[in-house]
């Protein structure tokens, strides 16, 4: 098969080259599929529910709207900028994350933090700074960090703290007001705290030993 | 909590070593869908999958088999394969100037059993032309229904301008029936396709094919109400058109065409699946 390059794109897309399109299908759809059950696993809490048709359907998706308007995107594609699993994940990632904006208005971002609840994360991560935490431990922290949010924190959680998407990126896929996300982020960072007293306090087996 | 500046940081680094993860994870995974991860590899995606019941879920869904179906599926695809300008059909050259007609009143140079002799002769080609060419003589008309397997019929008659919508129970199984309104002379074809999602120019994907019961022309098509996505409704369109007019890819565009000429017809529906309960209209 011939390798993912802007001249196999053109040889698909412009000039309707029927082997070029076939390999270049070959080449994307696996690029796609990886990132969208990414997406849709991490951000959409998929791991108990049918996940396959949503797959499917959402690399349909993705693959029209790169092919839409004459192949716009995927000529847009310079390997100078960005591998091709990084350039059209990130499109497939974004078409995901748009399409899921189905839970736009949600009241529970709006729900305001207890004043207590918020007066308990005070003083107790004085210890934090003279903590120096390997990435084994970083990681199995961020893990059971994980399992434990709700739905809906767990995907501010995806999208603010590993997507690293901004703020706005963030308040327009959750449907969220700035005080809202403040709120909402103020919780993430007391449950942090309440997983990492628990995980200090009763470590799993072999959990805090470093990675070797 | 005025300020927690290790909490936040401690969040930015949990964040950050998650990202790095789920970048390797991203890795393993698109080369297992490309059949491209060496054994090493392959063991370690594995071994991630022990520890993670959501790696283990994206590693299902990476299977080699899933992506060859995206592959085939995307090159069965009309917006795919073809070119975005379909060409028009065949049609005669407008001629740049219209021919000239002298204009004249009609009394002037006639006599008067002229005129009777021209208003009889276009009475007559009217009636001969009333007689002779049948009102619609090409298309045959048709009723949908949609219904469940269970028997419930959901809606009869459904008229094709307007969009007609259906929420399913989880475990149903839709029936989409096409009954001709008269007795069917010739060999018709239909398929039922998906339109894209809500916001999307997306292509029609064809979901099943009508397929004929009995001899009288009825067509009809099941489809489980479980394969429809969660929560967003799927919208079907149902095109049919005789056999000699039918292509796949020229079915695939008359299902985006929001009224499709004669002899196609098309049935917008808007399916809702719902989490078990009841269903409705």
């Amino acid at each position: 098969m011939e390798p993912l390059t802007p001249d196999l794109i053109r040889a698909a897309v412009v000039d309707h080259q029927a082997t070029a399109l076939r390999s270049l299908v070959h080449h994307l759809a696996p690029i796609l599929r990886a990132r969208i059950t990414m997406t849709l696993v991490r951000c959409g809490g998929h791991v108990r529910g049918d996940i396959q048709a949503q797959v499917d359907d959402f690399v349909q998706e993705v693959l029209v709207r790169l092919f839409a308007d004459d192949g716009e995107r995927l000529l847009a594609w310079d390997p100078d900028r960005g591998s091709a699993s990084v350039w059209f994940g990130l499109i497939a990632q974004r078409v995901t994350l748009d399409l899921m904006r189905v839970k736009r208005t949600n009241p529970y971002f709006e729900k305001p933090t207890e004043a207590d609840e918020l007066g308990a994360g005070a003083g107790l991560t004085r210890d934090l700074n003279e903590q120096i935490l390997d990435r084994d431990l970083l990681l199995r922290l961020g893990n059971r960090l994980r399992d434990g949010l709700s739905d809906r924190d767990r995907l501010l959680f995806e999208l603010s703290i590993v997507a690293g998407e901004d703020d706005e990126r963030v308040r327009s896929l959750l449907g969220l007001g700035r005080d809202a996300l403040y709120q909402a982020r103020r919780r993430l960072r007391l449950r942090l705290e309440s997983v990492r007293k628990e995980f200090f306090a009763h470590p799993p087996p072999n959990q805090l030993e470093p990675s070797s | 909590m005025s300020s927690v500046p290790g909490l936040d940081r401690l969040l930015s680094e949990v964040g950050e070593t998650l990202r790095d993860e789920d970048e390797r994870v991203l890795v393993l995974l698109e080369k297992l869908a490309a059949q491209t991860a060496t054994a090493a590899e392959h063991a370690e995606l594995v071994r991630l999958a022990a520890e993670s019941a959501e790696i283990r879920v994206m590693m299902e869904q990476c299977s080699p088999a899933a992506v060859a179906e995206d592959v085939d599926r995307a090159l069965q695809s009309a917006v795919i394969t073809k070119p975005s300008v379909v060409p028009l059909p065949q049609t005669t050259p407008l001629s740049k100037s219209a021919p000239v007609i002298e204009l004249r009143r009609p009394w002037l140079g006639t006599r008067t059993w002229g005129w009777t002799v021209g208003f009889g002769l276009s009475a007559a080609a009217a009636v001969l032309v009333w007689v002779l060419l049948p009102a619609d003589p090409l298309v045959q008309s048709y009723s949908l229904e949609v219904g469940t397997t269970a028997g419930n019929i959901r809606g009869a008659s459904l008229e094709p301008s307007r969009v007609h919508s259906f929420v399913f129970a989880e475990n149903e199984r839709l029936t989409l029936t096409l009954r001709p309104d008269t007795a069917h002379p010739e060999p018709m074809m239909g398929a039922v396709f998906r339109a894209g999602s809500p916001g999307l120019h997306s292509a029609p994907v064809k979901v099943a094919d009508l397929s004929l019961k009995g001899d009288r022309g009825v067509m009809a098509v099941t489809i489980e109400a479980s394969a429809l996505p969660e929560p967003m409704s799927t919208t079907l369109l149902v095109v049919i058109a005789p056999q000699t007019d039918w292509s796949d890819a020229l079915a695939s565009q008359m299902a985006k065409t929001e009224s499709p000429e004669p002899p196609w017809q098309k049935w917008v529906i808007v399916a809702t699946r719902k989490s078990g309960g009841s269903s409705s209209q």
